[in-house]
């Protein structure tokens, strides 16, 4: 019996605050307990008052109970929410580090079995939560404009969040190597028998990653990486390589780095005279609004 | 009989106890890393990886092996403790700490092994011709391959194969560059996090290259990664 069809290539939400119930948390008991030997730990013997560590499944369990409080981790204080909004709003092209991995999870944890825990009012922290995940979803959506077929990079990214994108990721990437395989596949074919300079141009329709579009754009350092990108096309290979790669990295774009390998491997190949603007934009744009499409109906559709 | 029983359980519980007090003083306030918190966390990180990774892992023999001679031990402190009637209040709280544990580690290991069976069910033609695939099944998995194949094979064969001349009749054909046997494909992308610095870079094949630094989390094909994830440098998240 295998596993059911919705929990093949992704977790469902409920597994991975699973998950996250292993990870440890602070309890004040409020009774006295003897330890209690577990297949993965003990829990140690609690006297009222006195802190402890204990998986935060335990600790939910003893809440119910009204038998312990639990200390929220300090980085759910209302304070250094706000901190941590702050931050995420202030840089728009990388995700905060202040928040662990399993925020998401941890926060609706506690916010949902310990409300009264909490030092500050509870729907204060669940505003500041739900605040901080609308700038980040709206950072991982911009990022997607990004995807190629050879890395993403997510640093800082959060278990829950990681697992919303996975998906559409995965089968994303996975098609674009596809693509990429026939195509070059196609472009030997074609320089071998005939060198086709209109060749080149037709390519940059075929993928998203070149989503250089100037309507699309909403960091200056996504703008000027794309002119570096374009007058390295045209300079010299070696002097393009380099700048290319300085300016792209330099310039990351919602926690998602990406050096184009199209970008660097095409200065080598022979270049259309009339490579315009408008050529590229036009096919891109619309690349771009199919994959939002998709990645929104994914996302909604769940 | 049933005296011989009941010692050989109270041996066990006065055993367990024991090691679970030696190991941790009364007086110590964490839920302790010991080697059972370990073992926990190899078992969360297999289910994990199984889920993610585009290839069969090799069955951990050792890990499942212990995880279930515990969550059996358990099992029967639960027994001893309903049957022996003697459960006030606080014995109650435990035991309730007890099943609910045992459940999450059955989940575990039940999650774990319908990961593995969704692929088998998958790619058993594969694993049939190649021997290096069978060693990464336990005995049982192995069986179960074999036999669905086999199952398969009559099914297919008393439905429609038997009336296709023979030349189209096999289910492993490679005739015309077309390879008829569904193998895992070691380039789908896989989620990765760095757990350690890696010195130097990966090569990703395509003129791409990346550091490996600690907490970074990549996207990327497993194919490129899979070295470091063996050796522990990265895990699949």
């Amino acid at each position: 019996m295998a596993i059911p069809a919705k929990q093949v290539g992704t977790f469902i939400p409920a597994e991975i605050s699973f998950l996250a119930e292993n990870s440890l948390v602070t309890i004040i008991p409020r009774q006295a307990m003897e330890s209690v030997g577990l297949i993965g730990g003990t829990i140690p013997s609690m006297r009222p008052m006195r802190r402890i560590e204990v998986p935060i499944w335990v600790a939910v369990l003893l809440k119910k109970q009204s038998r312990c409080n639990i200390v929220p981790p300090n980085w759910l204080s209302e304070e250094n929410l706000k901190i941590t909004y702050d931050a995420e709003a202030a840089n728009m092209t990388r995700f905060s580090a202040n928040l662990p991995w399993e925020w998401v999870e941890v926060g609706e944890l506690i916010l949902g079995s310990a409300p009264d825990d909490l030092s500050s009012p509870p729907h204060v922290i669940r505003n500041l939560l739900r605040d901080i995940r609308e700038v980040r979803q709206a950072k991982a959506r911009a990022g997607l404009k990004n995807l190629n077929d050879s890395y993403l990079q997510l640093d800082n990214v959060g278990a829950m969040e990681l697992n919303e994108i996975r998906s559409f990721v995965t089968m994303a990437m996975n098609q674009l190597r596809i693509m990429q395989g026939t195509r070059e596949g196609a472009e030997r074919q074609d320089v071998d028998v005939e060198p086709d300079d209109q060749d080149d141009d037709d390519d940059d329709d075929d993928l998203p990653r070149e989503s250089y579009d100037d309507s699309m754009l909403t960091a200056k350092g996504y703008q000027d990486s794309y002119d570096t990108a374009r007058n390295s096309r045209q300079g010299s290979e070696i002097g393009g390589t380099e700048d290319e790669r300085a300016s792209i990295n330099s310039h990351t774009f919602a926690g998602v780095r990406h050096i184009s390998t199209q970008n660097r491997s095409r200065s080598a190949l022979p270049q259309a005279p009339s490579y315009t603007d408008d050529d590229d934009d036009g096919d891109n744009e619309d690349n771009d609004m199919e994959i939002d499409a998709a990645y929104l109906n994914a996302v909604n559709g769940n | 009989m049933m005296d011989e029983r009941d010692l050989e359980i109270d041996d066990l519980i006065n055993d367990l106890d024991k090691e679970y007090y030696s190991a941790h003083p009364t007086a110590n306030s964490s839920y302790l890393t010991t080697h059972k918190s370990r073992d926990l966390k190899s078992l969360v990180r297999l289910w994990i990886s199984e889920r993610t990774c585009p290839d069969i892992l090799p069955y951990a023999h050792d890990l499942l092996d212990t995880m279930l001679d515990r969550v059996r031990e358990q099992v029967e402190v639960i027994e001893v403790n309903t049957t022996s009637g003697d459960a006030g209040g606080g014995a109650k709280l435990k035991l309730l700490f007890v099943e609910t544990e045992v459940e999450r580690v059955k989940f575990l290991v039940r999650g774990y092994l319908r990961a593995r069976i969704l692929k088998i069910d998958k790619y058993y033609m594969h694993i049939l011709n190649n021997l290096d695939m069978q060693t990464r099944l336990s005995q049982s998995e192995l069986r179960y391959a074999k036999r669905r194949g086999n199952q398969l094979k009559r099914y297919y064969d008393l439905r429609f194969l038997s009336s296709l001349p023979p030349s189209l009749q096999r289910l492993d054909d490679t005739a015309g560059g077309l390879q008829m046997v569904e193998m895992p494909d070691l380039n789908e992308v896989v989620f990765i996090r760095v757990l350690h610095d890696v010195p130097g870079e990966v090569d990703l094949g395509n003129d791409d290259k990346i550091e490996l630094r600690t907490g970074n989390i990549y996207v990327l094909p497993y194919k490129v990664i899979r070295r470091h994830i063996d050796n522990g440098d990265v895990q699949l998240v």
